[in-house]
């Protein structure tokens, strides 16, 4: 299957490694770090949200959050769901087309991220939800719905829950905020080639 | 500035880069502000050195059993699909790239960051295919426009003033004459390689880590352009150093909790993306690349550069680096990093690199994995000298260390003296050695003196 160019450099690689890699090195042991209580990671999560960029609202329940969503969405926006709850016709344009360059013009994607980690504010989704992987990217703006309950203190609980076997995907992606750039003088400017903004919508007891 | 490497030393273009004082105090100032915003950041988590030194044991591990995990990560690869080429060198892996894309007609290849690529050469060999490269980073479209190599590995345009930028927009990109707004200009670029991204075929990204245990690999950015490249194309290459692998999943927390607070003082880049099974209908083409890597590994006093994560805290933080520019190194990675993976692959074409330095160690206590950069530096340079290439060490700037290294006795007495300074005036010896002294953390001396270490090693 492999040119043999390919194999012959594979050999050469292992055989290079084998003779001159170090003597074993033991892996240190994995870092755990006790989870802050629920109260705590909120606030931590919405601050550091809101430092990067994002716009964070809080509703008790999921209607509650659904509602204020309805709110911020203007005339004539086009609005793709990604959320099971949200597929009512204003939710789904243009339909469910897998081929990613039909969503050029989308204004604005919905998603309901697995896991959101407080010290980062990022919110990890897979490709079990999203309809096509450029989705997230391509979108001029992100709405996120992000259940309390999913809240994590750090990336190494995250890491350890997107691990899990049960969590299966082809992609997988954090994202902290809209995207940005800062490589023109350092200024910052919210909205380099993915969405422009980000909106989370905060819900459960205790959001 | 025309760089032609290596045909000038790194104090000679200093000097040019240093002929415009406003300008060097203005880099200079930059990107010691990002320096402090990695402090602040790093202060901010209460367990961060632990942090350093779990990537560093991990990074230490890896070297260790890097041939294993290397098989390992392979064969889960295959297994989910991905299509693994091994490359020896540039050549190959430039060669690699184009049989891919020959075989599937592509005639325009989008780019996301990738310092590998730079250090091949793609680019080049593939416009020479006829095959256009465009980079989408904005910074590394920036630099490309300007014909430049990028001057920092995460920076790629930090040399650049707004109205430069304003100039290559209004030539190459339509906007109005003298319009240097930086959000005018990133919308400029955004609408521009929007069109790039809805009709490239096929897209280059880098990798930032590459699992052993589970076979998918990590592409962290900020803008959105690897994603966006990656999943419009039919074809997605993903080019990596060899060294790249972490080895189990769980480990990925340490790294991305440490990256980019190291590198900008963020938390985390805006996208971090796990990439395992090729979508349906779309390709993945993994290619795993050495260009000197297992040479590398072979010298015991130097390997400890391989487990560099490619952050560029130890650039923001070097009095060299903030005062001269990238350019100057004429390597394509610059700074204290730079300095030391450099003369891995030509000791007489970059033998004045790891004379460029104070070896004021401030490099060494910020990079994330730990790795003694200073020191390293202070061993090439024995090394540089004992080949012969003294003359190199004549041209430098810093003539104070210069004249230390032309002899060997005197170097030793310097060494002696130098490391009492260091442990009891570190002001003193930062003022003798280093005339652009602003970092506050010392590193702790070296417990072997640099000749007692080249006795060692000669034998
Ligand atoms: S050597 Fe360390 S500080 Fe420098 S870029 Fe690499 S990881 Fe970052």
């Amino acid at each position: 299957m492999q040119d043999p160019l390919s194999l012959q450099s594979r050999a050469n690689i292992l055989a290079a490694l084998r003779h001159n890699q170090p003597e074993s090195s033991a892996l240190p042991p994995l870092l755990y770090f006790p989870q802050a209580p629920a109260a705590e990671l909120k606030e931590q999560f919405i601050r550091i949200a809101t430092g990067i960029g994002s716009v964070v609202l809080t509703a008790d329940t999921f209607e509650g959050a659904v509602e204020l969503l309805q709110n911020t969405i203007k005339p004539g926006q086009k609005v793709l769901s990604t959320v099971p709850e949200l597929s009512s016709d204003e939710f789904i344009y243009p339909g469910k087309d897998q081929d990613p360059h039909r969503y050029a013009d989308l204004d604005i994607a919905i998603f309901k991220p697995l896991v959101a980690v407080a010290e980062n504010s990022a919110l990890w989704i897979t490709d079990e939800q999203l309809i096509t992987r450029a989705l997230p990217f391509i979108t001029q703006h992100i709405y996120m719905l992000v259940d309390i309950s999913v809240l994590v203190a750090d990336m190494h609980e995250a890491s350890r829950i997107t691990g899990l076997e049960s969590q299966k995907y082809g992609f997988g992606t954090y994202i902290a905020g809209p995207s940005k750039t800062a490589d023109i003088e350092q200024s910052l400017v919210l909205g380099a080639h993915g969405p422009r903004s980000m909106t989370i919508f905060l819900y459960g007891s205790g959001a | 500035m025309a760089i032609e490497a290596g045909k000038q030393t790194h104090s000679e273009l200093a000097g040019g880069f240093n002929a415009d004082e406003q300008r060097v105090d203005w880099h200079d100032e930059t990107l010691w502000w990002i320096r402090q915003k990695r402090d602040k950041a790093a202060h901010g988590i209460p367990e961060w050195e632990l942090l350093r030194e779990t990537a560093s044991q991990i990074k230490n591990n890896v070297l260790s059993g890097l041939a294993a995990y290397l098989e390992n990560f392979e064969a889960r690869a295959l297994e989910n699909g991905i299509k693994v080429h091994w490359a020896a060198d540039a050549a190959a892996h430039n060669q690699i790239v184009y049989r891919i894309l020959k075989e599937k007609e592509v005639t325009q290849l989008v780019k996301s960051k990738s310092m590998l690529t730079e250090e091949c050469h793609l680019n080049t060999f593939l416009e020479e295919k006829g095959i256009s490269v465009i980079d989408s980073d904005l910074g590394e479209r920036i630099v490309q426009l300007a014909k430049e190599p990028p001057s920092h590995i995460v920076l790629p345009c930090i040399h650049k003033k707004k109205e430069e930028i304003g100039e290559l927009f209004h030539e190459h990109l339509g906007t109005a004459a003298g319009e240097s707004d930086p959000q005018v200009l990133t919308e400029a670029a955004r609408q521009h390689l929007r069109e790039v991204f809805l009709t490239s075929k096929a897209a280059l990204t880098g990798v930032n880590f590459a699992i052993a245990e589970t076979g998918e690999f990590v592409v962290c950015t900020n803008e959105g352009n690897a994603d966006l490249g990656a999943h419009l194309a039919d074809v997605h290459i993903a080019s990596m150093g060899i060294e790249k692998i972490i080895p189990e999943r769980a480990h990925l927390g340490v790294f991305l909790r440490l990256l980019t607070r190291s590198a900008t003082g963020q938390p985390i880049t805006t996208y971090s993306s796990h990439f395992k099974k090729p979508a349906p209908g779309q390709e993945i083409h993994l290619i795993l690349v050495d260009n000197g890597r297992t040479e590398h590994m072979g010298r015991e006093d130097f390997r400890a550069s391989l487990k560099c994560i490619r952050c560029g805290a130890c650039m923001n933080t070097c009095p060299v680096y903030r005062r001269s520019g990238g350019h100057s190194y004429h390597y394509t990675i610059s700074g204290p990093i730079g300095a030391i993976l450099a003369p891995n692959l030509d000791r007489k074409k970059y033998a004045d690199l790891p004379f460029a330095s104070t070896l004021c160690g401030s490099c060494s206590n910020v990079c994330p994995v730990k790795i003694d950069i200073h020191q390293q530096l202070y061993k090439w340079r024995q090394v540089i000298v004992q080949e012969g290439h003294a003359d190199l060490a004549k041209k430098l700037s810093m003539k104070g260390m210069s004249l230390l290294l032309s002899s060997p006795s005197a170097y030793r007495i310097a060494g002696k003296s130098g490391r009492w300074l260091l442990r009891h005036a570190p002001f003193a010896m930062n003022n003798k050695f280093n005339p652009w002294y602003k970092q506050r953390e010392m590193p702790a001396p070296p417990e072997q003196s640099f000749s007692e270490w080249y006795k060692k090693m000669k034998k």
